[in-house]
């Protein structure tokens, strides 16, 4: 019988997730070993945000499980069935994120406040990819950012690397 | 409430910059607001070397002081004001450019930042030869040069030349008033072709294809050979067959790939040579490559070579720069082929085409696929000098 445990969001949703789940957290397993966790675990995560974050934690709980049970017998064909599965699986979490920036947003600061490396890299990776050949005023608009540079440094930027931004 | 982005907080800022792989993504991505360009410090930029080369044009008769860099895959070149680099012989090596002037003062010259470093003059250099001092021989005199890391970076940098008649070996470092020679440790006749820097040594080969290293992290400096690219008599096949002056190849570079492995490039045509059998009519012209996979087994201080026809999808870059290569995937150039520019400055010094006279290199320049032995053209233009011709530069950006 799997432990498990009880996260409950900034707006009080609660979620039970599995010990093992969860665990992949280095701040929540830290707070399980302290003996901080009994009953609910408070997070500073909204609902919605939490949402995502476990379903990143469970799959890639899932594929640890799956690896742990194969032997070697056809290995390499399943692992590379399971590589196209979990790239597919991959391209829609990031299409989902880039059509709603918001959360992708507070996933990156999630990911950094539960401590969950790998998400945090991918999602660094997500927003990299995203700015990749475009212009700083299409990446402003992307992100709904405001141009906070004084014509001045605007001008100065421009000159220092005006190259950079020939098409 | 909506997201603000550039609240982000900066070591997440600096994580996205991080993995920006293209240069010019990475300056976009300064370019957005204060709290990004914040993160978007050229130390966090970790492809420094990995994005496609530019070929800085010979200087054009119109105007002195401006130069092109043309990007080969974009197919656009950029004007840079460069006075500094005006009527001088120039190499290029790690972003930085080598610059001699009439008085034969030596300066390396950073083309961006317009940042310039004295050398000591040619003068200084040990077996100096005041005969031939007249101007137009310092296209002679450095063949190439190569640099261990930008000065931007390390301040204990060593500066790599090939030079002289017979194309001895010479190194500065920061403080020192002269340049030093390098004496091979056995005692053979050499005549070096190339060097490459990596970890700390200093590789190079001759034109009878000895490599040997310079270890700069002791005290003997001196080249001592690792490897001798088999004899003629043993290894018939893989020997490029047309040698031209004895034993001696035309023009040989080296890449270091690891401790163990290096590429030796044997270049093919850069002789003048008569147009038909008999004719005083002279032509040049690279028509193939060979390279070779060198294994340094440090066992028996012995190597292996071996004839290859696949640069696990790299490219290499040769010519009046030091030779470098590049992880195709990353640059977005071709994969596994040489791309060259002309640097055999005896053939381009004299008359070699039919009918006209000499107008310096830039004639001689193509992408060369491994694979097939084909060649195309890579600038279309016609960019040539005699001091400064179309070569390579590596846009280190720091």
């Amino acid at each position: 019988m799997a432990i498990m445990y009880a996260l409950k969001s900034s707006d009080n949703e609660i979620f039970e997730v599995e010990q093992k789940v969860i665990e992949q957290s280095e701040t929540i397993k830290k707070m399980i070993e302290d003996g901080a966790a009994t009953g609910e675990i408070p997070l500073q995560v909204s609902s919605k945000t939490l949402a995502k974050v476990l379903e990143w934690c469970k799959q890639r709980q899932h594929k640890t499980v799956e690896n742990e049970n194969d032997d070697n017998k056809g290995k390499r064909k399943k692992e590379r069935d399971e590589d196209d599965d979990i790239k597919e699986w991959e391209n829609k979490f990031s299409d989902e994120l880039k059509a709603d920036k918001d959360v992708l947003f507070d996933l990156l600061l999630a990911s950094n406040y539960l401590d969950l490396p790998a998400l945090l890299s991918f999602l660094c990776q997500l927003v990299a990819d995203m700015v990749a050949g475009k212009m700083p005023e299409e990446i402003r608009r992307m992100f709904n950012i405001e141009n906070d540079f004084t014509p001045e440094e605007e001008k100065a930027i421009t000159a220092e690397h005006g190259w950079a931004f020939q098409p | 409430m909506a997201a603000n982005w550039s609240e982000l907080n900066h070591d997440l800022l600096v994580e996205i910059a991080k993995r920006i792989k293209l240069v010019d993504d990475f300056i976009a991505f300064g370019g957005v607001c204060k709290s990004w360009r914040s993160a978007a410090d050229l130390k966090n930029y970790m492809f420094k070397y990995n994005h496609m080369p530019q070929l800085l044009l010979a200087p054009s008769k119109e105007s002195s002081c401006q130069r092109e860099f043309y990007n080969i895959s974009k197919g656009v070149s950029r004007q840079v004001c460069l006075p500094e680099a005006n009527d001088k012989k120039i190499l290029s090596s790690k972003g930085w450019l080598l610059t001699i002037d009439r008085n034969w003062d030596i300066s390396l010259l950073h083309p961006y930042k317009s940042v310039q470093i004295e050398l000591p003059n040619i003068r200084s250099f040990e077996d100096w030869n005041n005969g031939i001092s007249h101007n137009i021989m310092r296209a002679f005199f450095i063949e190439k040069f190569v640099l261990s890391t930008s000065p931007l970076e390390e301040e204990d940098y060593t500066v790599m030349v090939i030079y002289g008649r017979t194309r001895k070996l010479a190194y500065f470092k920061p403080r020192y008033k002269a340049w030093i020679t390098l004496r091979p440790t056995c005692s053979k006749v050499t005549m070096f072709s190339d060097i490459f820097y990596y970890n700390k040594k200093f590789y190079v080969v001759d034109l009878y294809g000895r490599i040997m290293v310079c270890d700069f992290s002791g005290e003997n400096r001196n080249p001592s050979v690792v490897a001798e690219m088999p004899s003629i008599d043993l290894y018939g096949g893989i020997i490029p067959n047309e040698l031209v002056r004895g034993d001696v190849l035309e023009e040989l570079y080296l890449t270091v790939v690891s401790d163990e492995v290096l590429w030796v490039i044997s270049r093919r045509g850069v002789y003048r040579r008569p147009i038909e059998p008999g004719s005083d009519v002279y032509i040049y012209g690279t028509y193939d490559f060979q390279v070779f996979e060198v294994k340094l087994l440090s066992s028996s201080s012995s190597s292996s070579w071996t004839e290859i026809k696949d640069l696990e999808n790299k490219s290499i870059f040769v010519g009046h720069n030091s030779t470098f290569f590049k992880a195709s995937h990353i640059s977005g150039c071709k994969p596994n082929c040489i791309y060259f520019a002309d640097d055999f400055i005896e053939s381009y010094f004299f008359r070699s085409i039919e009918g006209e006279n000499p107008e310096g290199g830039g004639r001689d320049m193509g992408i060369y696929n491994i694979e097939d032995g084909s060649i195309i053209p890579h600038f279309k233009g016609k960019s040539v000098d005699f001091l400064s011709p179309p070569m390579w530069v590596e846009l280190g950006f720091d």
